[in-house]
């Protein structure tokens, strides 16, 4: 019923459509045609309605029109889109020589293997956002395995500049952050977000100032599902996960920086990491290298939500230990060119 | 759900457990801290067991020294725990704090604090960490748990795919007491060979999965103390002394 209404109000609000008898929509039913997409797609509806094809063509043409929302390519493309800079120096060039800046909508993903220094990179990020824009807009921090550290924050904001307290505190003020330990609770968080963001009010609450969401890390999605049904339900949780970081991105403009951990396929059997059965793992550990490799580990659909993907690793000349040196490549670029890389080095002021 | 800020963070910030290594208290920001699942790592006989014992007595420090005057729960899978070194410690530090005031607990008061859970196989160890919510509930003051050693327990089951299922299961259980209760986990692990590019590395055992999990890993060796995850990036924090621990 609800169908059939639909496209007699369609029908009634365009033009020539407005011309049509309710024994013409008696006529269309009676064919089974209830809705705009079968008028649509039916050849013979002139004959039906034993109207002139002109007729019904033009009719045809002004209901998709309605039908399919119409955005001019002005209000999509703009003249001067925001940049944003991360910050440090040595990755903003590498962004810029891809042609990549950091800018609002953007979904990025950093991935790595243990410990090489992502929550470090993603708390150096949040601070060098606060710093900069940090009056008007704020960074979302989610963190999914209790890493997130205030005092790591600060210890970053007063190695960096001759800040004053006040203007610490207000940087401090200005990073959000959220604990979500399990991927129920990361959807739930940001769907919040993105309920908040909705509501009519929102230009006037804090929330409507956050524009970059940090996520430490995706791992919480999937670490805890090993069996099979498990592992399908941790595939389940990150589509729905794409879908609303997709919404916040498209709709309110929010940047997202995603931190990942690399496995490789071969660690979901051999995960124990044991002495005794090293003999299986000598040919296998070469592909764990290549970091392509780990990058399905989500699936092909992860893939293709995150814009740009940056793999951090251990330079491989460096032997000597604490030195800090890290090296961020570019694994995946879905616009563009997708080499390049540059040296970090992670100091007490943050990763530079 | 709420979002906190950095900064409303900071100051919830509560007192730390001391480590008794002054370098590696620095290193963690004050030492222990609730919230968090700490990981130390050594080969047998480098004092994981050792410090484990000093953090039961060193999270009983009173508030007016920056402690936690807090108490202590220890899950012991492989008969380690020895009460009488327990007790050489406990009167060690009660001598310690008496310096500064009358009123610090005694050795025996110390002891007392203590609670002691004896898993003598993994199925022991995951339904203590389950059955924890009602000791919690007896006993709310503590805020310190202790697992020595995880990776005794879990190896005792043969089949891979079910270690890694019953190692999920225990973070899984530790996460949510966690998020309840605001604890600090200390377990301990050992190390094995890894070959790895056709060369032996040192590393921890059971497997990268787990050291996702936990916050902060730190090595114990003959001498040397280090923080890191991996044997790849881990940093030397201080060199130690046989009589600091």
């Amino acid at each position: 019923m609800e169908d059939k209404r639909e496209l007699r109000s369609l029908l009634l609000a365009t033009k020539t459509g407005k011309q049509l008898s309710e024994y013409h929509i008696k006529l269309l039913q009676k064919q089974n045609i209830s809705t705009a997409e079968e008028f649509i797609d039916a050849d013979n509806v002139h004959t039906i309605l034993a109207l002139a094809s002109d007729t019904t063509e033009e009719i045809k043409r002004e209901l998709l029109n309605l039908y399919v929302g119409r955005i001019k390519f002005k209000t999509l493309y703009q003249s001067q889109p925001i940049n944003y800079s991360t910050g440090i120096e040595d990755l903003d060039k590498l962004l810029d020589s891809i042609g990549q800046p950091f800018r609002p909508g953007r979904v990025w993903e950093l991935i790595g293997d243990n410990d090489v220094g992502k929550t470090e990179l993603l708390h150096t990020l949040a601070v060098n956002f606060v710093c900069k824009y940090g009056e008007q807009q704020q960074v979302l921090f989610v963190d999914t395995n209790l890493d997130f550290d205030s005092e790591r924050l600060e210890e970053i904001l007063l190695e960096r500049k001759q800040l004053s307290e006040a203007a610490i505190d207000r940087s401090l003020d200005a990073i959000n952050v959220v604990q979500a330990t399990t991927a129920e609770s990361l959807i739930a968080a940001l769907a919040a977000l993105l309920e908040k963001l909705a509501s009519p009010n929102a230009k006037f609450e804090a929330v409507s100032r956050i524009k970059v969401v940090l996520i430490d890390s995706l791992t919480a999605c999937y670490i805890l599902y090993r069996s099979s049904y498990g592992r399908n339900k941790g595939r389940r949780f990150l589509t729905e996960l794409a879908m609303i970081i997709r919404k916040l991105a498209v709709q309110h403009g929010i940047a997202f920086i995603i931190g990942n951990m690399t496995f490789s396929p071969d660690d979901e059997t051999n995960d124990m990491g044991e002495d005794e059965d090293v003999d299986n793992e000598g040919g296998s550990t070469q592909k764990s290298t290549d970091a392509q490799e780990d990058c399905s580990f989500l699936g092909d659909y992860w893939c293709s939500v995150c814009t740009l993907t940056l793999v951090l690793e251990l330079p491989d000349e460096s032997h000597c230990d604490g030195d800090g040196l890290r090296l961020l490549k570019v694994l995946n670029n879905n616009f563009g060119i997708s080499d390049g890389s540059c040296l970090l080095r992670i100091t007490d002021a943050g990763v530079i | 759900m709420e979002y906190k800020t950095a900064k409303n963070l900071k100051a919830e910030k509560s007192p730390t457990i001391t480590t008794g290594i002054t370098a590696l208290d620095k290193c963690l920001r004050g030492g222990i801290r609730p919230g968090k699942v700490y990981e130390l790592v050594g080969k047998p006989g480098t004092g994981k067991t050792q410090l484990c014992m000093k953090l039961c007595l060193n999270v009983q420090i009173p508030r007016y020294a920056c402690g936690l005057a807090s108490k202590a729960l220890y899950f012991d899978t492989r008969k380690d725990f020895n009460p009488a070194r327990l007790k050489e410690l406990a009167d060690d530090l009660a001598a310690r704090l008496r310096c500064t005031s009358i009123s610090a607990p005694t050795a025996t008061q110390m002891l007392q604090n203590v609670y002691y859970v004896d898993c003598r196989n993994t199925a022991q160890l995951v339904a203590g960490l389950l059955n924890c919510h009602k000791y919690l509930e007896k006993e709310p003051n503590i805020k310190l748990i202790i697992v020595d050693s995880i990776s005794f327990a879990i190896r005792m089951v043969n089949n891979v795919s079910d270690r890694t299922e019953l190692l999920m299961e225990v973070h899984d259980g530790m996460r949510k007491l966690q998020l309840m209760h605001d604890l600090a986990f200390v377990i301990t692990n050992n190390q094995g060979y890894r070959r790895r590019m056709s060369q032996f590395q040192l590393e921890a055992v059971l497997g990268r999965k787990h050291s996702q999990l936990i916050n902060k890993r730190i090595w114990l060796t003959e001498n040397e103390c280090f923080v890191g995850k991996r044997a790849k990036t881990k940093r030397l924090i201080c060199k130690l002394l046989k009589y600091t621990l």
